[in-house]
């Protein structure tokens, strides 16, 4: 996928975003398999596919709303520039939740699975903090753009919690 | 005008002031700073850092006598919490002794192996410099140096066998050296990472997964004083986690009692 800029044509994304995307979605797999794990074979398979499919849920559902926005709003870049924020702090998450994987295994190992799932709540919460606050550039072009980004994050982190409490507690 | 007043000077009536010489700074003094020591070989020379010198440290660990370093901080970790784990099971006998000097350990490492992950996933999501080996260096050595203050409180946990301190004050006194060590420890993981270029979240994140995890897998392994109406065991069968424990006992200080139930492994 290329896009034309004054004649040049430019990759929309490159090697650093699929990294990016491929740690975000790793690190929701390994937090997801050691959140179930606790529960047997069905229910870390459930939490270990289901949390980067809620990952790429969030992101599909969310993204698009705030590039047409910011865009709108008249921010310096471009839709793709967003994107690209937003994937390299999602990335930010991503390592967040991979090195947060081995606490989780250790607090299930130890633990009862209803804990288990409460610190994994805990780590998806630190995951999503992490990565609005490193998408926070790509708003702070205007005043507009900013009011726009909170509010989006509010919005963002409902979703999150939702689709990620329906993994959680499902299986 | 005379011939003898014209040879004479003209000498003012008021006094003059003689102008004084401008300042001249006085000219810089070399400074002469002592050199740095060498590092020195020896597990007390790196114990001495450990306690002292962090930076120091850092370099031993980036030198080529990292091996020694690590060695030394690792079996100052586990000998440590062994020895502060044993004087604490003394006081109940010396099998407890020995299971709590042999639980204490493996705790220390447990620990160490779940927050270095932690803590390397915190540094890069933050992009702060260094590397996955520094971190794991500055882990070991705090909890190196945890240990150490451990066991140097091991001596109040000793006099506190010796005048027969009773069970529940045996724990407050267990609480407080633990407390000591594990401030300290937070201290220097703090400004180790600081230093690094990690920001104040990476710190508070790292000690947050320290907190969790060390009282929830100190709290499954219990006991390690061993209350002296129950028999010696090397941990407790039941299952309960440290939260539901938490909440009976708050309801049993509201006169709401339970019906405690001991759930065996593979029976859930």
């Amino acid at each position: 996928m290329e896009t034309m800029v004054e004649g040049r044509s430019e990759p929309a994304f490159d090697g650093t975003d699929v990294k990016e995307a491929a740690l975000v979605l790793g690190g929701a797999a390994a937090a997801g398999a050691a959140i179930g794990f606790r529960g047997g074979v069905g229910d870390l398979l459930f939490t270990g596919a289901g949390l980067p499919l809620a990952v790429l849920g969030v992101a599909v559902l969310t993204v698009p709303s705030l590039c047409v926005a910011l865009v709108a709003s008249g921010i310096p870049g471009s839709a793709r520039d967003v994107v690209r924020a937003c994937v390299k702090a999602a990335g930010a998450g991503g390592r967040v939740l991979l090195g947060l994987a081995p606490a989780l295994l250790v607090l299930g190992a130890v633990g009862t699975p209803e804990s288990s799932r409460a610190y994994g709540c805990l780590a998806l919460a630190a995951a999503l903090g992490v990565s609005l606050v490193g998408a926070r550039p790509v708003s702070e072009a205007t005043p507009s753009a900013r009011n726009i980004f909170i509010a989006w994050c509010a919005v963002t982190a409902g979703i999150a919690v939702l689709l990620a409490t329906r993994v959680l507690f499902a299986a | 005008m005379t011939p003898d007043t014209a040879a004479l000077p003209l000498v003012p009536l008021v006094p003059v002031p003689i102008p004084s010489p401008p300042d001249v700074p006085e000219p810089a003094r070399p400074v002469v700073t002592a050199p740095p020591r060498p590092l020195t070989n020896g597990a007390l020379a790196i114990l001495d850092d450990l306690l002292r010198a962090p930076d120091r440290l850092t370099a031993r660990l980036a030198s080529d006598r990292r091996v020694e370093t690590v060695r030394v901080l690792l079996l100052t970790m586990l000998a440590g919490a062994a020895v502060f784990g044993a004087t604490l099971g003394i006081h109940r006998s010396w099998l407890q002794a020995a299971f709590a000097g042999t639980k204490l350990p493996l705790i220390c490492l447990a620990l160490a192996v779940t927050v270095l992950p932690a803590v390397v996933g915190f540094r890069r999501a933050a992009r702060a410099a260094g590397s996955a080996l520094g971190d794991a260096g500055h882990v070991l050595s705090v909890f190196a140096l945890g240990s150490l203050i451990l066991a140097a409180t091991a001596p109040l946990t000793v006099l506190g066998v010796l005048a027969d301190f009773g069970y529940h004050r045996m724990v407050l006194l267990a609480t407080a050296c633990v407390s000591i060590a594990g401030l300290v420890a937070l201290h220097r993981l703090g400004t180790l990472l600081e230093s690094g270029g990690a920001g104040r979240a990476v710190i508070a994140g790292a000690c947050v997964v320290l907190a969790l995890v060390g009282v929830q897998v100190t709290w499954t392994l219990r006991p390690f004083i061993a209350r002296p109406t129950v028999p010696v065991e090397f941990f407790r069968a039941d299952r309960q986690d440290l939260y539901e424990s938490l909440g009976t006992t708050l309801d049993s200080a509201r006169g709401v009692f339970h019906e405690r139930s001991m759930v065996r492994s593979g029976e859930e």
